[in-house]
C-alpha cells in the first residue's frame, strides 16, 4: 500500500507492528525482508517519489571543521537524497564487503573493533548479493581472473591484496517500489518526516514517532518496534532532537550519539607509468561481466594487506589504477625528475618502452575521533527540528596510509616489471585554466610539495555516528542494532558501523539490514 | 593524464640506447636521476661507494648498457621493499645507485 502523507488529516495516528523511518537501502531492505511475514510494516519516507526543494531543504545544516566541498556550496544537501530510495538514487554502485581486519580491535587505533566478527556477516553478505543485483558473492580478483577472464592482476598476495569491486548502481526506489506497494504487509508512507522519537518518562520504550509533512501537517506512528534508517547524519540528529523527556536525547545516556562521525577519504594520489600499451591492462579498466541476469562492471582494487596495516600501524587504504585519463587533462611538471626521465631509466634497465600512463585514485578509512561529530545547530528547519551541525575531523595517519599504499603499489609494479609509480598527493594543483596557464596544462605538479596535509574528497559515506558496541559506554547500539537504553528502538544503516573500513558502505548496509530484519521477524513473532 | 610527461620517450625515436640524439636524451635523463639520487644520499656521492654497494666492477659500470645487467637486482629490490623516493617516484635502490654511478662517469 502507498500513502501520501500530504493527504492525511492532522493528528492521524498510523499503527503497525514495525515502523521503519527512512526508505533508503537499509529501510527498503528491511521492509522487503518482511514482506509475507504476516507483520504490519510502516515504511516512512521523508520525501516523495522525486526530490523537491522543500524536502531537500530539511537537510541543510552547518559544517564546521573539515569541509565536504568548497565553502558556500551545498555540502549537506548535495551528498544525500531525501526521497524514496534515498541516496541509492545517485550512488555509484561500488560494492565490496568489509575485510575481517575491519572488525578487529587494533590497539593503535582508538575505538576500533566491532562487537561481531566478519564471519557473522558472511551469510548476510551472500543474501545481499541479490538485493543489490551483483554477479555473485566472490570479491577476490583471482576468482574473476580465472573464471571470467577478467584480466591479470599484477598484485601477489603479501603486502597488498587484490579484490574485485563489483559496480552496479541499483536504484532501490525504482526497482523495489512496485513490490512494496503491492504488498499486503507493507505500507509505504511518503512525505512523512520524523520530527521526534517519543519515549514515556521512566520507561525504556518508544511509544511513537512524531511525523510531519514539509508543510507542517503533524501526524504520528505507533508500533511495537521502531527502526531508524535515515542515514549517518539524520539518525543521530533525530535521536539528539528527541530531548523533551530524556534531555540529552534518546540513546544518549553516555553522550555518544553523533560522535565518531567518519567518512572515506579519497584523492588522486599519484601516477603510474606502465610498460606496453593500455590493452595489456584490462584489469585496470572497469570490465563488464555478466552472470545470469546480473551484469556488473568489475574493478580491480588493490588494498594494503592486514599484515602491513598491523606491522606499520596504519588505517585501511586502497585504490584503483585508471589507464584512462582521470580526471581529463594533462599534467605539467616544471622541475625535478619527470616521467620522461623515469621512462628512459626503465627502458635502459628492462629494454621495454613505457606505453601507458595511469592515475591512482586512492581511498582510506578514518581513525575514529569522538570530537568528529554530529550535533544540533542553533536554527530549526521548516518543521521545527533543530538543524544539524557536522564537525568533521581527519587524522594524519589517514594521509600517511594513502601514500604508503601508493609506495607499496609502486614496489609491486616494480617487482612485476610493469612500471613505476609517482606519489603526487599534495603536489598537484589545478592550473588557472588551460588557456590562461603558461604551461597550457590543466594541472601542475610540484614534486617537492608531495605529502603533508593534502586535499581529499569525501566519499559521501556518513558512518559510525550511532556506532555498534559491546557496551553502552562505548557505543549507541548493541550487536543487533538495538539502542542500548531503549528496548524497542533499533538503528540501521552506516551510522551503526563500529568503524568504517575502506570498502564503500552500501553492500554492508544491506547485509546488516537483512540481519536486522531476521532479528525483528523473530522478535515480533514472539 | 600524464601524456605530456611521456611525450619525450614514447615517440619511438628516443631511448633506444643507440648513439643517436635519442640515446643522448636517455643519458641525460639518467644523469638527472643520478644527480638527484646523490643529492638525496650524500653518503653515496662517491664512485667507489656506489660500486661497492652495487656489487659491480669498475670496468663494466658507467654506461646505459650497464643498466641492463641489473634487471634481476632491481626486481629483487622491489620485492624486498628496498626503494627510494626521488621527487615522488618510487625507484629501486639499485636503479638509484646505478643512475648515480652513470652520472659520475
Amino acid at each position: 500500500m502507498l500513502i501520501d502523507a500530504t493527504e492525511l488529516p492532522a493528528g492521524q495516528v498510523l499503527r503497525a507492528d514495525l515502523c521503519v523511518i527512512g526508505a533508503g537501502a537499509a529501510g527498503i531492505t528491511i521492509a522487503r525482508e518482511l514482506v509475507r511475514s504476516g507483520l504490519d510494516v510502516l515504511l516512512c519516507e521523508g520525501g516523495g517519489l522525486e526530490p523537491t526543494p522543500g524536502s531537500t531543504d530539511l537537510y541543510r545544516g552547518e559544517v564546521t571543521g573539515r569541509r565536504f566541498g568548497p565553502e558556500g556550496s551545498a555540502e549537506l544537501t548535495d551528498n544525500r537524497l531525501r526521497y524514496f530510495g534515498g541516496s541509492t538514487n545517485h550512488w555509484g554502485g561500488f560494492c565490496l564487503p568489509l575485510d575481517p581486519i575491519d572488525f578487529e580491535r587494533r590497539p593503535w587505533l582508538p575505538h576500533s573493533g566491532w562487537p561481531i566478527e566478519r564471519a557473522v556477516l558472511d551469510p548476510y553478505y551472500q543474501r545481499a548479493v541479490d538485493v543489490v543485483g551483483l554477479a555473485g558473492d566472490r570479491f577476490d580478483w583471482p576468482y574473476w581472473e580465472q573464471e571470467h577472464d577478467a584480466g591479470t592482476s599484477p598484485i601477489e598476495p603479501g603486502r597488498l591484496s587484490a579484490v574485485a569491486g563489483q559496480i552496479w548502481p541499483q536504484r532501490f526506489g525504482e526497482v523495489y517500489r512496485e513490490e512494496l506497494v503491492a504488498s499486503d504487509d507493507v505500507t509505504v508512507v511518503l512525505n512523512a518526516n520524523a520530527t521526534r522519537v517519543n519515549v514515556a518518562p521512566e520507561s525504556d520504550l518508544v511509544t511513537s514517532i512524531s511525523l510531519a509533512t514539509v508543510d507542517g501537517v503533524a501526524f504520528s506512528a505507533e508500533a511495537t518496534v521502531f527502526v531508524l534508517a535515515m542515514g549517518g547524519i539524520e539518525n543521530p540528529r533525530l535521536l539528539l532532537a528527541s530531548n523533551d523527556v530524556r534531555t540529552a536525547g534518546v540513546g544518549n545516556g553516555h553522550d555518544l550519539v553523533g560522535r565518531f562521525f567518519a567518512e572515506h577519504l579519497q584523492t588522486l594520489a599519484g601516477f603510474a607509468l606502465l610498460r606496453g600499451g593500455p590493452d595489456q591492462y584490462p584489469a585496470f579498466q572497469a570490465m563488464p561481466v555478466a552472470v545470469g541476469e546480473h551484469q556488473v562492471a568489475l574493478s580491480l582494487v588493490a588494498q594494503l594487506s592486514a599484515e602491513v596495516i598491523r606491522e606499520e600501524e596504519l588505517v585501511g587504504a586502497g585504490g584503483v589504477i585508471f589507464t584512462e585519463p582521470f580526471p581529463a587533462g594533462s599534467v605539467q611538471q616544471r622541475e625535478g625528475i619527470t616521467g620522461a626521465d623515469v621512462a628512459h631509466l626503465a627502458r635502459s634497465v628492462s629494454g621495454q618502452a613505457v606505453g601507458t600512463s595511469a592515475s591512482l585514485l586512492v581511498a582510506s578509512e578514518q581513525q575514529l575521533d569522538p570530537d568528529s561529530r554530529v550535533t544540533l545547530g542553533d536554527d530549526v528547519d521548516g518543521i521545527g527540528v533543530p538543524r544539524v551541525r557536522v564537525h568533521w575531523k581527519q587524522a594524519e595517519v589517514e594521509r600517511r596510509s594513502m601514500l604508503r599504499f601508493c609506495e607499496v603499489l609502486g614496489q609491486e609494479l616494480g617487482r612485476a616489471g610493469l612500471g613505476h609509480v609517482q606519489l603526487a598527493a599534495g603536489g598537484l594543483r589545478p592550473s588557472f585554466s588551460s588557456s590562461q596557464s603558461q604551461s597550457g596544462s590543466d594541472y601542475e605538479l610540484d614534486p617537492g610539495a608531495v605529502g603533508g596535509d593534502f586535499d581529499v574528497l569525501p566519499g559521501n559515506h556518513h558512518m559510525c555516528t550511532t556506532r555498534m558496541a559491546s557496551a553502552a559506554s562505548s557505543g549507541v547500539v548493541d550487536a543487533d542494532g538495538r539502542v542500548f537504553d531503549t528496548a524497542n528502538l533499533y538503528v540501521a544503516g552506516s551510522s551503526v558501523f563500529s568503524t568504517g573500513g575502506v570498502s564503500p558502505p552500501t553492500f554492508t548496509i544491506v547485509a546488516l539490514a537483512i540481519r536486522l530484519a531476521e532479528r525483528l521477524r523473530s522478535e515480533l513473532a514472539s | 593524464m600524464v601524456g605530456s610527461l611521456l611525450s619525450a620517450c614514447t615517440d619511438g625515436s628516443a631511448s633506444d640506447g643507440s648513439e643517436t640524439s635519442g640515446a643522448t636524451e636517455a643519458e641525460r635523463a639518467v644523469i638527472r636521476l643520478g644527480r638527484r639520487y646523490r643529492a638525496d644520499h650524500p653518503d653515496e656521492d662517491d664512485r667507489d661507494v656506489l660500486l661497492e654497494r652495487l656489487g659491480v666492477a669498475a670496468g663494466v659500470a658507467g654506461s646505459l648498457r650497464f643498466l641492463s645487467t641489473l634487471d634481476a637486482q632491481v626486481a629483487e629490490d622491489y620485492a624486498s621493499g628496498r626503494t627510494v623516493r626521488l621527487d615522488g617516484w618510487v625507484l629501486s635502490q639499485t636503479e638509484g645507485r646505478a643512475a648515480a654511478l652513470v652520472s659520475l662517469a
